[in-house]
């Protein structure tokens, strides 16, 4: 990987405005001279605070008219990446996106990753929503909905789970019922992560009660703050309430908000996924990074070893055994993007890096709570140091990551039946 | 870096695997196994007239001058037939550490006859091709009138009983290692052939009283075992695509015959509790083979990292071989065990890909050293 030297004395942030580096010619400049320049103007333009803030979790702002951005640094680095459409940089223009390529994509996140820098903007709908409205939207959502999540000004969830239908989606109950030029909404969602945070959802329900399972779903648009959404949040074992269950009562819902055809809207459905599972695929890889460097450093505090080999065989093996690992995950992470170049979908291929991109998350927070310990047991309070006690809850969040999106034993069902073609 | 085949290398790759596929299939390994010659001069000649031996060879030599990135391509597709011909022992180590360490003299006598198939080279430097044991010294060398005179026993030494040349590692008395080149048939030399789990060429190597001479030396006089690391590095990059090669067929047998065994009225891949073991050997192959290219792509652009990811792409291949045999033997159930069947052949082939050049084990903990823990 190319390293990006940050050039002493560059770090202060220009007091003036953002300048406007037409993003033009970057599609005619070679990947190497971008990658330059693009390191150039996110060192003149990230403000000197956020340095080093990225821990490796998903961080960063996840926009929204009801969580402001935690400091003024947060706003203007968004500010400044918006200017330039590089909260999106591989969308159109039009829509607010930086009109270059995947590639150009992801040297700009590896930049990011190398700076410790939090990208300025992250969600459910620069990573689900948008790409499926690119796919599937008419014009008129594409230009309501699409320059919004660009600015960071709406924030989405994804409405999909309910309590009947979880790795069996297409069981869904939620119905929506045709009324004039509106659906009218009745039902129940679950696990909706950060719904209480969000302004909009994107929601799978049954317009169709008499059809095939699969063939009555439609995917439409909700406004949260429709009479009649609410939401309640729900405990997890880590202690944190990221998800909540969402209502629905009597909820009118334009139908100019469905996505696609109605009642076909599990297409849609199945090409979100595609995007989730890749999303959450290539989110681990950024935070696999530093998995190394970060569980060396807590097995030299919890072996009193400062420096050189560490005094246990058995930690460095599982240590090396976890880093091959995540190397090879990186490659294949890049391997799969690689692949979609030329503007083609992920494919089946992208829930091989879900299954194995979760377990190793998993595997890594089993080793560091293994390594630390009689530290690793706090909850709360000042008998644990704070970094300690994030561990511990970071290590059972991290029991949900072979659930969410879909589960490892469903991706299972999914490579061996379209991978390997087993009956 | 790229992973993506260029148009090149996607044709060396298909044509190897037809090379493989029409001229060595595994088949012969049962044939070969009861042969006093344990690879075939035929293949190996079909191998040398295809390019494979030339890859790694710099064009003054009489090579390709290519890299690791294509031999690989080509190892891989020796591997998915377990093609038992000295590939990587001639074309990758020996090459190597003559291209690296050589003298002008040396690797002007050597290489083209390497290239071009018509020498094969092979390393004598540790017992049983191993670097994590400790050197047991067993191989001495005393300086006598301006020479050397080197004694000893070196076993378990891999593709050294049909090599014309022979890079050996002998302790000099002051207890430095010095590297020679030497004449396999070189008087005092015998090759006891033994019989191993994967019935590769391999013997016992005696050396009674060898005389050699300074321009023998390969390297620096006493520089070491250490010097070799560069080829070495390469050779586990071989070794690793061989493996993978041998996983990912090892993977597709499996699921053929799981696709049409039938019991209890269905075909047997149709059970979840085979195909989730399935798919995540499918997971552990194509993991291998993400460390087979940015290894050897690595190595190919002289990357500080190359060392290290070499052990890397070592120790994931051999270890998705393992997992990708074993499962396969159970899923074939009683025929599984049964030498008629191939799949047990991938097992056998483990243990000996495994072992040489420093098993799983020792290549995390290099991983480990070279990461400063
Ligand atoms: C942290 C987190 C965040 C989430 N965020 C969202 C969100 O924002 N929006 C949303 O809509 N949903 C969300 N979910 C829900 C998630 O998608 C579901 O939990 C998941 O699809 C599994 O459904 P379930 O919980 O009903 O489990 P079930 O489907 O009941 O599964 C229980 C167990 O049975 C296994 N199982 C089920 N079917 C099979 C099968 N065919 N073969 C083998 N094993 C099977 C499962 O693998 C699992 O181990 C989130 C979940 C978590 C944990």
């Amino acid at each position: 990987m190319k390293r990006v030297s940050v050039p002493a004395g560059r770090l202060e942030p220009r007091s003036d405005a953002y300048p406007i580096v037409p993003t033009r010619g970057a599609l005619e400049m070679s990947l190497e001279d971008f990658r330059a320049e693009a390191a150039l103007w996110i060192v003149e333009n990230a403000p000197r605070s956020l340095y080093g803030t990225r821990s490796g979790r998903f961080d960063g702002y996840w926009g929204g008219k009801k969580q402001p951005p935690v400091s003024e640094d947060v706003a203007r680095w968004l500010a400044a990446c918006v200017e330039r459409g590089w909260t999106a940089p591989d969308w159109p223009t039009e829509l607010g996106g930086g009109g270059l390529s995947r590639q150009h994509t992801e040297i700009i996140s590896e930049i990011l990753t190398e700076l410790k820098l939090p990208p300025p903007l992250v969600g459910f709908g620069l990573a689900m929503i948008g790409p499926t409205l690119l796919d599937f939207g008419n014009d008129a959502q594409r230009a309501a909905h699409i320059p919004p999540i660009v600015r960071g000004e709406v924030r989405w969830c994804q409405g999909y789970s309910e309590p009947g239908a979880g790795s069996d989606l297409a069981s869904l109950a939620t119905r929506a019922v045709r009324d004039g030029d509106d659906f009218v909404i009745d039902g129940q969602k679950v696990w909706t992560s950060h719904a209480d945070k969000s302004d909009w959802i994107f929601a799978l329900v049954r317009t169709n009660p008499d059809a095939k399972k699969q063939s009555g779903i439609t995917f439409i648009l909700i406004d949260m703050s429709t009479h009649g959404v609410s939401t309640r949040p729900i405990e997890l074992i880590s202690g944190s309430s990221p998800f909540c269950e969402v209502f629905f009562e009597n909820v009118r819902v334009p139908a100019a908000n469905v996505v696609g055809q109605v009642d076909h809207g599990w297409t849609v459905a199945k090409a979100l996924l595609g995007y989730e599972r890749s999303m959450i695929g290539a989110a681990m890889g950024g935070q696999l990074r530093d998995a190394e460097a970060d569980l060396v450093a807590r097995a030299r505090r919890a072996l009193d070893a400062p420096s050189g080999q560490l005094p246990s065989a058995l930690t460095r093996d599982e240590i090396a055994d976890l880093a091959m690992d995540e190397a090879c995950f990186n490659v294949t992470v890049q391997r799969v993007i690689e692949g979609m170049k030329g503007g083609k979908k992920p494919g089946s291929e992208s829930s091989i890096l879900k299954v194995v991109g979760s377990a190793l998350k998993q595997r890594r927070f089993d080793l560091a709570v293994k390594i630390a310990g009689p530290e690793s047991q706090g909850w709360e309070g000042d008998a644990f140091a704070a970094d300690d006690l994030s561990l511990t809850r970071d290590w059972l969040r991290s029991r949900g990551n072979t659930i969410e999106g879909g589960t490892s034993e469903v991706q299972l069902n999914i490579i061996a039946k379209h991978v390997l073609g087993l009956p | 870096m790229a992973f993506s085949l260029t148009e090149d290398q996607t044709q060396i790759a298909d044509s190897a695997r037809k090379l493989v596929e029409t001229q060595a299939p595994i088949a012969r390994l049962r044939t070969l196994r009861s042969q006093p010659e344990r690879w075939s001069r035929k293949c190996w000649a079909a191998m040398a007239e295809a390019g494979w031996t030339a890859l790694c060879v710099q064009e003054r030599h009489g090579g390709l001058d290519l890299g690791l990135t294509e031999l690989a391509l080509v190892a891989e597709a020796a591997g998915r037939q377990l093609a038992p011909e000295p590939l990587v022992s001639s074309a990758v180590l020996f090459a190597s550490a003559v291209q690296l360490l050589g003298t002008h003299a040396q690797r002007d006598q050597l290489l083209a006859s390497v290239a071009d198939g018509t020498r094969i080279g092979a390393l004598c430097v540790a017992d049983g091709g191993r670097y994590d044991a400790p050197d047991r010294g067993c191989v001495q060398a005393r300086i006598v009138d301006g020479g050397f005179i080197v004694d000893g026993v070196r076993s378990h030494t891999l593709d050294v009983t049909l090599a014309d040349t022979l890079i050996v590692a002998a302790r000099g008395p002051n207890g430095a290692v010095t590297l020679f080149v030497v004449d396999a048939n070189a008087t005092g030399i015998t090759r006891t052939p033994e019989a191993r789990v994967d019935g590769r060429d391999a013997a016992t190597v005696r050396f009674d009283s060898v005389r050699l001479a300074p321009a023998d030396i390969l390297g620096e006089l006493g520089g070491g075992l250490a010097q070799l690391d560069g080829a070495l590095d390469r050779g586990a990059v071989g070794v690793a695509a061989f493996a993978l090669g041998a996983a990912t067929r090892a993977l597709e047998l499996t699921l053929d015959y799981v696709r049409t065994r039938i019991q209890f009225g269905v075909a047997i891949g149709s059970f979840q509790a085979l195909q989730h073991r399935l798919a995540y050997v499918f997971a552990k192959v194509e993991l291998a083979r993400s460390g087979v290219l940015t290894a050897s792509r690595a190595i190919d652009a002289g990357a500080a990292d190359g060392p290290r990811l070499a052990s890397m792409a070592k120790a994931k291949a051999c270890d998705a071989l393992e997992l990708a045999a074993k499962e396969g033997i159970q899923m074939f159930g009683g025929v599984g065990m049964t030498d008629e069947y191939d799949i047990g052949f991938y097992l056998k082939a483990h243990r000996g890909l495994d072992t040489w050049l420093g098993d799983s084990a020792h290549h995390r903990a290099r991983w480990a050293t070279l990461q400063g823990y």
